[in-house]
């Protein structure tokens, strides 16, 4: 792990720009997707192409976050702005915690594949798991059954 | 000092009697240990990592900087030795809470509970230990890494042995890893004691992806 280069400025200035191009191409999507899962692959999807097209930011946002406390705040407040639009744009949404969890869950997944190979993994392998994770999701079974 | 009370809670509250006390020397060294690993707690809390020196904890543990030296190598080895101890404590914890249960869907939830009222128990703890270990540096980070994975581990065995399905293989670390966001950010601001409310909706969550089999509803 590249630890210990905490990001400068204009690096974390350009990743808030990428941040923000997301979120702005997420706006559009949510409201047309038929589902919210599909709304929610649309957006990880062109999360991960931005990224892709920015190496610096796809250090910052799948590593650097992991040891750098400013990198990291700048992901979660990303995060939350996204969830809450995920809400306030979808009926279908699921639970608030429920949404959390599946985006750091693949986050989590992402940062593991990119980890595991010399560049990152094209957008079909991506997008495999994004499906595989986001429609696994389905009605939770009862929370209490016992 | 006549007429001023040590604060409670204060690492030194547990300090030894000074002189002839009849104790043995592990008692002694083991109160030691304890009354510095609570100091970087509390100096951490107040100070941040980097505010807090060796100096600064020692004297809140109310020992000397050659004591100090005598149990840790330095600063970063008491960091990682205090992260240590609180962490292979909470897994030995939701270890225990896995045993408790043969009911697969009772035992994730009694998981579940053990690791967020543990947590929400020990607010400043908890904030040292996953949210400042970022700025600790690579072996604390490394230490993270390897207690996460232990966690991962204890989750899906726990879950498959107790009638859980096996997730796909990036799901187990990814929730995990998901979990611990959640719990890193209400600890990030301040708002520990709200862990033990998720309970419902992470119980719910993991059912789903551990896809266990639905209980019929009773007629």
């Amino acid at each position: 792990m590249r630890y210990g280069a905490d990001a400068d400025p204009s690096t974390l200035a350009a990743y808030q720009g990428s941040l923000d191009r997301v979120f702005e191409s997420s706006r559009e999507l949510m409201a047309a997707a038929p589902t919210w899962q599909a709304c929610l692959y649309q957006s990880l999807r062109a999360c991960y192409i931005e990224m892709r097209t920015h190496p610096d930011a796809l250090w910052m946002h799948f590593f650097a976050t992991a040891h750098d406390p400013a990198v990291q705040r700048a992901r979660s407040r990303h995060r939350d702005r996204l969830l809450a639009l995920l809400h306030d744009t979808r009926a279908d949404a699921p639970p608030p915690l429920h949404a959390e969890l599946l985006l750091s869950m693949i986050h989590a997944a992402m940062r593991k594949q990119i980890a595991g190979h010399e560049s990152p993994p094209d957008l079909d392998a991506a997008e495999h798991t994004f499906a595989t994770l986001l429609f696994r999701y389905d009605v939770p079974p009862q929370a209490h059954a016992c | 000092m006549a007429g001023r009370r040590r604060k409670r809670d204060s690492p030194r509250e547990l300090q030894l009697p000074s002189g002839r006390h009849g104790l043995t020397r592990s008692f002694v060294v083991s109160n030691q240990r304890e009354r510095i690993m609570n100091a970087l707690v509390a100096t951490m809390t107040a100070y941040g990592y980097g505010g807090s020196s060796v100096e600064r904890i020692a004297s809140r543990a109310g020992v000397s900087r050659r004591t100090f030296y005598e149990q840790f190598a330095g600063r970063e080895d008491l960091y990682l030795q205090t992260y240590d101890v609180a962490a292979g404590c909470l897994l030995e914890r939701l270890g225990a809470a896995w045993e408790q249960t043969v009911d697969g869907s009772a035992g994730l939830r009694l998981f579940l509970q053990t690791l967020l009222q543990c947590i929400a128990g020990e607010p400043q703890l908890a904030r040292v230990c996953i949210v400042d270990v970022l700025s600790v540096g690579a072996r604390a980070l490394e230490h993270r890494e390897r207690r996460m994975r232990d966690f991962a581990a204890l989750l899906a065995q726990g879950a498959l042995e107790q009638g859980g399905a096996p997730p796909p293989p990036l799901a187990t670390d990814g929730l995990a890893a998901a979990i611990f966001d959640a719990i890193y950010k209400r600890v990030a601001h301040g708002r520990a004691e709200e862990l033990p409310d998720l309970l419902e909706d992470l119980h719910s969550f993991c059912l789903m992806v551990f896809q266990y089999a639905p209980v019929a509803e009773p007629r």
